[in-house]
């Protein structure tokens, strides 16, 4: 055992089983050690600064499936409560309001597999999206980069959803790109699923001979982390032009060459419904690899580079950005690539400038090397502005419910009480972007309040004020997004589960039924898929409003989904 | 409203923020993005990888140092102690931290080292012969002071007064004398008249590198007395770790900007290459050599100038007055390269982690001592990407890095100082 031995919260004979499995460098029981696993990632503010969060009782770092296996067998023998993790983005994988529970760091299953010829890898959960694209892409291979960065590991993320820039062109919904997955259940059992079953090395497709259970391993839009532990999966890799991406540039302006077969194109229209045309006639062209409606506010995030602090240069550009320009400025960023040949890209450019002719759009500079997309997506960028990004909901439907999403975020924005505490957007709207050629739109809802302010630790705290980010976040947004009729993406992450249930035919009923028959023990990461909804409960009551509950209620009375234009 | 009053020096309570907020998703945990090409290579910070435990990691430092702060955790820990010294201080980190945002990282970490020895609980025992040496006789090694200038070559004299100084620096003055004459030899090619200290004192890299501030203060101080009465306009370094520490440790240590010093630091290699531009150094001997180059964390990501800042953190974070940050980039990167480009033979192929992205050997600020193993594991670590180069000689500019890689190497690479390479060819 590394460290101080503390066998207050798991027995000493359980501590000594779990230590047989790993051998005694990889499980601590060490108060500081296990400090370091206390709330950190995605939101952490909120969480962390709740006072909620709690560190675990041990951390253990097993590398192999079977010693996954025998490690959750041991917590079901001792009742121990278990949480994984693997690049540990997010803070909500597990159950951080008790005390004693084990941690399951799996950074040491960092092994991948790559089947060029077929293209797909197999990956174990440590591996992250830069290092499965530092392999695939120069074999002209790619997978779906998300907006957590290169740094996230793909298997969790495709169990989330996988959604990202390149979700324009490849198929929409990692849980439709991935093939054979490995599970441990939540009582220690090793299931082989999809073509799986037809031996060790088939990973080659999801399906197989009985149901398809793949719905089990959804995690936000499942049980959140509590429904066992995904230690191997297959996913799909789809064809990019051929060149390597070579890097340049010094880490804070770092990029990859593009190919001569890649082109970055930014265009800027004057009104929304324009660039809502575009995306219409470009999906229906078939033309485009990422197609994103850039807010103003991201531009000038994306240029303070420099060795001036990037707050204070993002601030001198932003401070002296006028309503006028910020909103009447729509801009949209296309990377058009020639997968099969040059002319392939010279075809796409064409038919692409004709579209944005049509509708008014204007040419801006474009630099032609990729800083974001294919290895270093990185949403820490939208810390930059005032320490703190807070993802408010998200909305995926048709693009008519995506911008009257957005719409009415922009009107909230405008609201004086609103202006006073997040940092104002100037009248532009919420990020959104095209998914599955056109099929399917994007959109994620944002605040920026000061971290510092949110922070009971720091001398610039200010009461109430996270409070305030909490009712925006469940009650305003949660409420444009039901009436809007967009699915909410981020239950569980920013929602309440059961509050929203309701307006979703009641889901949590099924969670609650598959989770108490795969995990009678209760052990797999218990508490999730709700541990939101507690947190809210019980530090901030106020974050649901009257309102909130009226306009659940009315979606959940019909039509459902509460748009009956849809 | 209360705007914080920032100092961002070594003061623990200064980096509450960092702990705090830096958004720690693992990014930390890797090289920049864009240069990953695999999951081989990919880590940046050596203990994090060596151990696994997030508490090896600067993400995991930030939760603890929080936890610190409020009193949750005392400082007591031998836990503690091992995972704040079994650190290298390579900087890494703090050029992720810097990538995106504006998070100090590597000066909170060395914040933490400073506390931790205040608060008793450090340093590590395996530290103290090499302090108490240092503080003895002036040497890490606890050699006669007599014996300082024993490495000077036949044929070389240095010159009793002159605008360029040779600070040597222990190792190469005591245990790897092939780098000081190779530097005298250098500097005789290029017809550079330098002077020596009497009696060089040892620059405290290691006392300062361990927590060990008041006495690092003191050093410095003593030493800036030393090196000014030499008049010298022009001090230069073979040593990395020495060079970094004049450069940037002692302003930070005693207050003012690096530009303040009084004289110029220069590394030999930022001259060097220089003056083979010029044309004052001659490059006259082919080496026929394919060699990978590594650079030391002194003379790359951690030499930039130090300048202090003193402020108001406002809303949003704002600084009053804005700072400008050491963010890693502007260190002395490209002059090596340069010197070994212009030696006909020798080809240059790049490791995978190169500039501010490159993987620390983890032999500096007492890991060596108190964690061999570690060290050892580390400078095997990077022998193995070396060698993955095709490269038949691994090259660095430090005396600390080349007895990393002759400690880890198994005899498959060679091992050179760049001065060793320069000397040869100029010869």
């Amino acid at each position: 055992m590394k460290g101080e031995k503390i066998y207050k919260y798991i027995p000493e004979d359980a501590c000594l089983a779990l230590e047989s499995i790993v051998g005694a460098e990889y499980i601590t029981t060490d108060p500081v050690i296990c400090s370091a696993y206390v709330g950190r990632g995605f939101d952490r503010e909120v969480v962390h600064f709740s006072g909620v969060a709690r560190a675990p009782a041990a951390v253990i770092l097993p590398e192999t499936t079977e010693e996954i296996a025998r490690i959750v067998k041991t917590c079901n023998r001792y009742k121990i409560p278990f949480t994984p993790m693997s690049s540990y983005g997010m803070a909500f994988g597990g159950p951080n309001f008790r005390d004693d529970f084990l941690f399951i760091d799996l950074k040491r299953m960092n092994k991948m597999w790559l089947d060029e010829k077929n293209m797909y890898v197999v990956l174990e959960p440590a591996v992250n999206f830069a290092q499965m694209h530092g392999e695939t892409i120069k074999r002209g291979l790619i997978g779906c980069l998300p907006g957590g960065g290169g740094g996230v590991s793909v298997l969790a993320n495709s169990l989330v959803n996988g959604m990202g820039l390149f979700n324009y062109r490849i198929t929409y919904s990692s849980q439709r790109r991935w093939n054979g997955i490995e599970w441990v259940s939540p009582e220690g059992e090793i299931y082989r699923m999809g073509s799986l079953v037809e031996g060790e090395d088939s990973w080659y497709w999801q399906d197989g001979i009985g149901p398809n259970v793949s719905g089990l391993m959804h995690g936000i839009t499942g049980w959140g982390g509590g429904m066992g532990i995904v230690t191997k999966m297959s996913t799909k890799l789809y064809p990019i032009s051929e060149g390597a991406l070579e890097p340049e540039g010094v880490s804070y302006d770092s990029y990859v060459k593009l190919t001569d077969r890649m082109k970055w194109i930014n265009v800027a229209f004057s009104s929304e419904k324009d660039v809502g045309k575009t995306l219409s006639e470009m999906a229906r062209a078939g033309i485009g690899f990422v197609v994103n409606r850039v807010p103003g506010l991201w531009r000038d995030i994306a240029k303070s580079r420099g060795n001036l602090a990037f707050r204070n240069m993002f601030w001198k550009s932003w401070g002296k950005r006028t309503r006028d320009e910020v909103s009447n400025r729509r801009v949209l960023r296309v990377l058009l690539v020639g997968r099969a040949s040059k002319a392939q890209l010279e075809y796409e450019e064409r038919v692409f400038m004709d579209i944005t002719g049509k509708y008014g759009g204007k040419l801006l500079e474009a630099r032609q090397v990729d800083e974001a997309s294919f290895f270093a997506v990185n949403s820490l960028d939208m810390w930059q502005p005032t320490g703190m990004f807070g993802d408010c909901d998200v909305g995926m439907e048709s693009l008519r419910c995506v911008r009257a999403m957005g719409e009415e975020w922009r009107a909230k924005e405008t609201k004086k009480e609103y202006t006073a505490d997040f940092l104002d957007p100037k009248g532009d709207t919420p990020w959104y972007m095209s998914y599955n050629m056109g099929r399917l739109y994007y959109s994620e809802l944002h605040a920026w309040p000061d971290a510092a302010q949110m922070d009971p630790g720091d001398v610039a705290y200010k009461e109430g004020l996270p409070g305030r980010f909490m009712r925006y976040r469940v009650s305003e947004a949660g409420k444009i997004v039901t009436e809007t009729g967009n699915q909410s993406f981020f239950q569980s992450i920013v929602t309440p589960t059961r509050l929203f249930s309701p307006a979703f035919q009641n889901y949590d009923l099924w969670l609650d039924r598959f989770k108490k028959e795969f995990d009678p023990n209760d052990v797999s990461a218990p508490g999730q898929p709700y541990v939101y909804d507690r947190m809210v409960e019980e530090m901030f009551p106020g974050a649901v409003t009257e309102e909130l509950k009226e306009a659940v209620k009315k979606v959940a009375a019909g039509p459902w989904n509460g748009n009956p234009e849809s | 409203m209360a705007d914080e009053k920032l100092e961002l020096g070594l003061n623990l309570e200064d980096y509450r923020y960092e702990a705090r907020h830096y958004p720690a998703q693992g990014h930390a945990r890797w090289i920049d993005y864009n240069y990953i090409r695999g999951v081989d290579f990919s880590w940046r910070c050596p203990p994090w990888q060596y151990e696994g435990f997030d508490a090896y990691g600067v993400a995991g430092k930030c939760s603890i140092i929080d936890r610190l702060l409020s009193g949750d955790i005392d400082y007591s820990s031998p836990t503690l102690r091992e995972l704040v010294f079994k650190d290298p201080m390579c900087g890494s980190c703090d050029v992720a931290g810097k990538r995106d945002l504006d998070f100090e990282l590597q000066l909170m970490l060395e914040a933490l080292r400073v506390r931790v020895v205040e608060k008793g609980n450090g340093p590590m025992p395996e530290h103290l012969p090499v302090t108490q040496n240092i503080e003895r006789t002036g040497n890490r090694f606890g050699k006669p002071q007599s014996e300082r200038n024993n490495w000077l070559p036949r044929g070389i004299k240095p010159a009793a007064k002159a605008s360029v100084l040779y600070f040597v620096g222990c190792r190469a003055a005591f245990s790897d004398t092939k780098i000081s004459q190779s530097t005298a030899r250098v500097l005789a090619a290029a017809d550079v008249p330098f002077m020596l200290m009497n009696n060089e004192p040892c620059c405290g890299h290691f006392i300062y590198t361990t927590g060990q501030l008041n006495k690092a203060k003191q050093i410095a101080a003593d030493n800036l007395k030393l090196i000014r009465q030499t008049e010298a306009k022009t001090v230069v370094f073979s040593c990395a770790e020495c060079y970094k520490t004049v450069k940037v440790d002692y302003p930070k240590m005693l207050g003012f900007a690096t530009e303040e010093l009084g004289f110029e630091v220069k590394h030999i290699t930022e001259l060097a290459d220089a003056w083979i531009k010029e044309g004052k150094l001659k490059i006259v001997n082919p080496i026929d050599l394919k060699i990978t180059y590594h650079d030391p964390c002194n003379l790359g990501r951690l030499s930039e100038p130090w300048q202090p800042w003193q402020g108001l953190r406002k809303q949003w974070g704002i600084f009053d007055p804005p700072r400008t940050l050491r963010r890693g980039h502007d260190g002395i990167y490209e002059p090596p390269r340069a010197i070994l480009r212009a030696i006909p033979g020798v080809k240059l192929v790049e490791m995978i982690r190169h500039h501010e992205n490159a993987f620390c050997d983890a032999h500096d600020a007492g890991v060596k001592e108190a964690f061999p193993q570690f060290a050892t594991w580390s400078g095997s670590e990077r022998l193995r990407e070396a060698a993955q180069t095709g490269a038949e000689a691994i090259v660095s500019c430090c005396p600390g890095c080349k007895e990393a890689f002759l400690t880890a190497s198994r005899g498959n690479l060679q091992v050179y100082d760049i001065t060793e390479i320069l000397a040869k060819s100029t010869a």
